[in-house]
């Protein structure tokens, strides 16, 4: 597959995997496996676009096995689903540019959230957080192909600082021992509270996330120096 | 056009974190499900699921492709 058409198909793939597991999630619950995998492989184009296009292809490929599988199920046990027959336009390019100039810096603090609640926590599958990524990638997908006014940045948002939140609120008794850490977060949720409703400015929210992710990652230093 | 790359720290941890926990495919809940507004995790994931998600954490793997 050419590099210019990677990231189209990676979009069409989850156009395609998100008509059908709408349909039945109610019934079936949020197919994690599936999403967790579209953010693996979110992760690997964003790493490697520029220079391994073979490696995601293949990751597509792959992808694409495991969505079928699940169509091919969803089609066996319900009646009622409604077949994919979308067309929807994807522009390489645009894609690029809207990635890079809208979400690519919340993205990046959304992995880096995803990587310390998956080692917190010792586990893969993040509900809150797959469900935030979800939930831009479905904004995401419209505002590329129907130039809607939502990029979904602000999922991203939401996902990395529920996944410092998370940290902090587990482990509120080492916070009750430092008063200079509580202080600290004291002054951040006054600012977070201020500014609720002005994520829209560019910086505000990658400030915010960077607060928490500083209160979070000392409290897990001082677990660890504690071990 | 050049898609801005994620930072090789942030990728190289993901990818050794997903090795490390990557038999563990229970869904993990944090404290904000509580309000229950989020759908539940599927649970009845096929056998076919099953192998299709490990095969694929493993497409790294040399000769898992």
């Amino acid at each position: 597959m050419e590099k210019d058409r990677l990231l189209k198909r990676f979009f069409q793939l989850y156009r395609r995997f998100s008509f059908y597991e709408n349909q039945v999630s109610f019934i079936e619950g949020r197919n994690y496996y599936l999403i967790f995998a579209f953010y693996d492989v979110l992760v690997n184009i964003k790493t490697k676009y520029n220079i391994s296009a073979g490696e995601i292809a293949r990751d597509l490929t792959d992808l694409e096995k495991g969505i079928n599988i699940f169509i091919a199920e969803c089609q066996n046990k319900y009646p009622f689903v409604v077949s994919y027959n979308e067309n929807a336009e994807f522009n390489e390019k645009v894609i690029i540019e809207k990635f890079n100039s809208e979400v690519s810096d919340y993205f990046d603090e959304f992995v880096i959230a995803y990587n310390h609640l998956m080692n917190y926590k010792n586990g893969l599958l993040l509900e809150e957080l797959l469900i935030e990524i979800n939930n831009f990638l479905s904004h995401f997908v419209n505002f590329v192909t129907k130039d809607y006014f939502s990029s979904g940045k602000s999922h991203l948002c939401r996902g990395a600082l529920d996944g410092y939140k998370e940290i902090i609120y587990n482990e509120n008794k080492v916070l009750i021992a430092h008063a200079d850490l509580i202080k600290d977060l004291v002054a951040i949720r006054i600012n977070e509270l201020q500014n609720i409703g002005n994520m829209t400015n560019e910086n505000s929210c990658i400030d915010v996330i960077g607060s928490y992710k500083n209160i979070g990652i000392t409290i897990l230093q001082l677990i660890n120096s504690l071990k | 056009m050049k898609l801005k790359p994620l930072n090789q720290e942030s990728y190289q941890q993901f990818q050794q974190l997903k090795k490390e926990v990557e038999n563990k495919f229970e869904v993990i809940s944090l404290a904000r499900s509580a309000k229950g507004c989020v759908v539940k995790s599927k649970s009845n994931y096929s056998k076919q699921e099953k192998e299709w998600f490990k095969k694929f954490l493993n497409r790294h793997e040399d000769g898992e492709r």
